[in-house]
């Protein structure tokens, strides 16, 4: 019997043996690579493997009112946009991602998107296309040039090939276009070509300005500077609503690099959480030694942060696609996009906004309003007091003289109301065709700079303009998502330290 | 004869659900262990919930054998 005893207790001591090994092998993934695979088409088969197996690295799709996700059959999405969290057992630096879906969308929702969490803070993603309505099937009648998944679409033929075009571009900017902004661009980078706006034109005197209405959380701004010297300054107000410390972080960029910096930490007077208000903290930021020309500034801060009696010695100050105001009195605002979508966390700020000549009633708390304008450059926008989230794809800014946006327009689901553009351009892989009328994108990704939590990394599904009750029914349907992470390998990693 | 084959039958049953409870009982601290240094690493491959059930069962059978 003790052999018996002893013959049992060896086997299961191997067994706890190999489980250590796998778990450690699996930990460091020696060969460099991951491959975390959904299948959302669910068998009797996966249903007994989930029950006795771990969870999958790809968590359950939320928010869950968005999606069906039945016993089996696809996973629909049903409004925009679903959240994942994929689980790696190491950091890696680059990513594959195949979606296996099928579309059925409308031309209010042409566009499906996918990607990673960039940054915490000012919650950014870093978004690639899986489907394009319009590139797939919208512009027939449009005359193409293709250089991989380079795309030109012109309207009518003048280039012959995307070089000609880019170096026309360079050289003369919009001036070869018969409309002001003519080139729409889509998943495409044109930094280090002309901005989409002629600087020429920008009234180049230097006046300074104070930003009127207090700025609550993370938000992007560009202005243009004149001279050579910023001066920045403003105050701080920590709501102490959130449980952690609110430090805020300015940054300056011209392009993609960064000119200044500077990090302002909680100086945790109050007790987090409580909901008291700080004192007003004045901050500076000085830098001089710049170029004129155009800048971007960051404020990566938490919600309960905001920014009151915003200065600089700007003449042109734009909010990028978002702002936050928070005022007990009116506001006006300006925004160069026909549409704008609103939201309010705070039943303080139901109320109702008028944008352009329309009214639109803010009857509910984080819900994703949304309201289109009329047909002109400039959008007016009034609120009987701030507390909203406002967003587009275009600018905010105070009047029409404080006004610009450098950015080339985006080929997105606004596009179908739109008739200026001459050319597109976009880094697009059209789809491929899989059975079933199913299609397959594969996207590629840089994972060093993305977020990752507790193991996880947090993916995105969106879908612009999809809404529950929708009344076109437009919906997409995703049979499997698949991640291949690589990353170095061990015997890298040990000829690298080795020196070898 | 017959009752000694039946005893050793018997007592094998109880060495194995005992073995297979200390197994268990050291997979649950190595889950623990790993959970603790690698969040998410364990429960991405083994069901903790079914492991644990399966953990108590062998509890109540070896305390069964054992007072038997």
């Amino acid at each position: 019997m003790a052999f018996f005893k002893y013959k049992i207790r060896i086997f299961w001591l191997i067994l706890l043996v190999i489980i250590i090994f796998f778990l450690i092998w699996q930990k460091v993934s020696p060969s460099g690579e991951w491959t975390c695979r959904q299948n959302f088409n669910v068998t009797s088969l996966s249903l007994v493997k989930d029950t006795l197996g771990g969870y999958s690295c790809l968590s359950n799709p939320t928010p869950t009112e968005r999606v069906i996700s039945g016993v089996s059959g696809p996973l629909v999405v049903l409004a925009d946009p679903v959240y994942f969290s994929v689980f790696t057992p190491r950091s890696f630096s680059r990513v594959e991602v195949e979606i296996t879906y099928r579309p059925h969308l409308s031309s209010s929702t042409p566009i499906v998107e996918a990607g990673f969490l960039a940054d915490n803070k000012l919650w950014r993603y870093d978004l690639q296309p899986v489907y394009n309505l319009w590139l797939e099937k919208g512009l027939t009648d449009w005359q193409v040039l293709s250089m991989g998944s380079i795309h030109l679409f012109q309207r009518q033929a003048k280039f012959d090939s995307i070089f000609d075009f880019l170096d026309a571009w360079q050289n003369n900017g919009s001036s070869i276009c018969s409309t002001p902004r003519c080139l729409a661009i889509y998943n495409f980078d044109l930094s280090g070509f002309p901005p989409a706006l002629n600087q020429k034109q920008l009234n180049e005197t230097s006046k300074s300005l104070v930003f009127p209405y207090t700025i609550r959380g993370a938000n992007q701004f560009y202005f243009y500077l004149s001279g050579s010297t910023l001066n920045l300054s403003g105050e701080l107000i920590d709501r102490n609503e959130g449980k952690d410390k609110d430090p805020i972080e300015l940054s300056v960029y011209s392009g993609s690099r960064l000119v200044a910096s500077t990090k302002i930490e909680d100086n945790g007077m109050e007790i987090e959480g409580s909901g008291d208000f700080s004192e007003s903290k004045i901050f500076q930021m000085n830098k001089s030694g710049l170029n004129p020309g155009l800048y971007r500034l960051d404020f990566r801060a938490s919600d309960d942060l905001m920014i009151n009696n915003l200065s600089l010695n700007v003449q042109y100050f734009s909010a990028l696609r978002k702002i936050w105001l928070e005022n007990d009195e009116p506001i006006h605002l300006i925004t160069d996009s026909s549409y704008l979508q609103v939201k309010t966390l705070s039943p303080a700020a139901l109320q109702k906004l008028k944008f352009d000549e329309k009214f639109l009633n803010i009857e509910e708390i984080y819900k994703q309003y949304e309201i289109k304008g009329i047909e002109t450059d400039n959008h007016e926008i009034d609120l009987a007091k701030g507390g909203l989230i406002l967003e587009n794809n275009g600018v905010f800014s105070l009047n029409k003289e404080s006004m610009f946006n450098p950015d080339y327009p985006r080929l997105d689901r606004s596009f179908g109301t739109s008739a200026q553009f001459d050319y597109i351009l976009a880094d697009y892989e059209s789809a491929k065709n899989e059975s079933d009328n199913y299609l397959s994108s594969r996207l590629d990704f840089s994972t060093s700079s993305f977020y990752r939590e507790k193991g996880r990394y947090n993916f995105i599904i969106s879908v612009p303009g999809l809404k529950l009750n929708q009344a076109d029914a437009s919906y997409l349907e995703i049979k499997e998502i698949k991640m291949r992470f690589y990353g170095n390998s061990l015997w890298f990693k040990i000829r690298n330290w080795l020196n070898i | 004869m017959v009752q000694n084959k039946k005893l050793v039958k018997y007592m094998k049953k109880a060495v194995i659900i005992k073995e297979f409870f200390y197994f268990l009982s050291s997979l649950l601290l190595l889950a623990v262990l790993v959970e603790l240094i690698f969040p998410g690493l364990f429960i991405l491959f083994f069901n903790l919930a079914f492991l644990t059930m399966l953990w108590l069962i062998l509890a109540l059978l070896t305390l069964l054998y054992v007072r038997q």
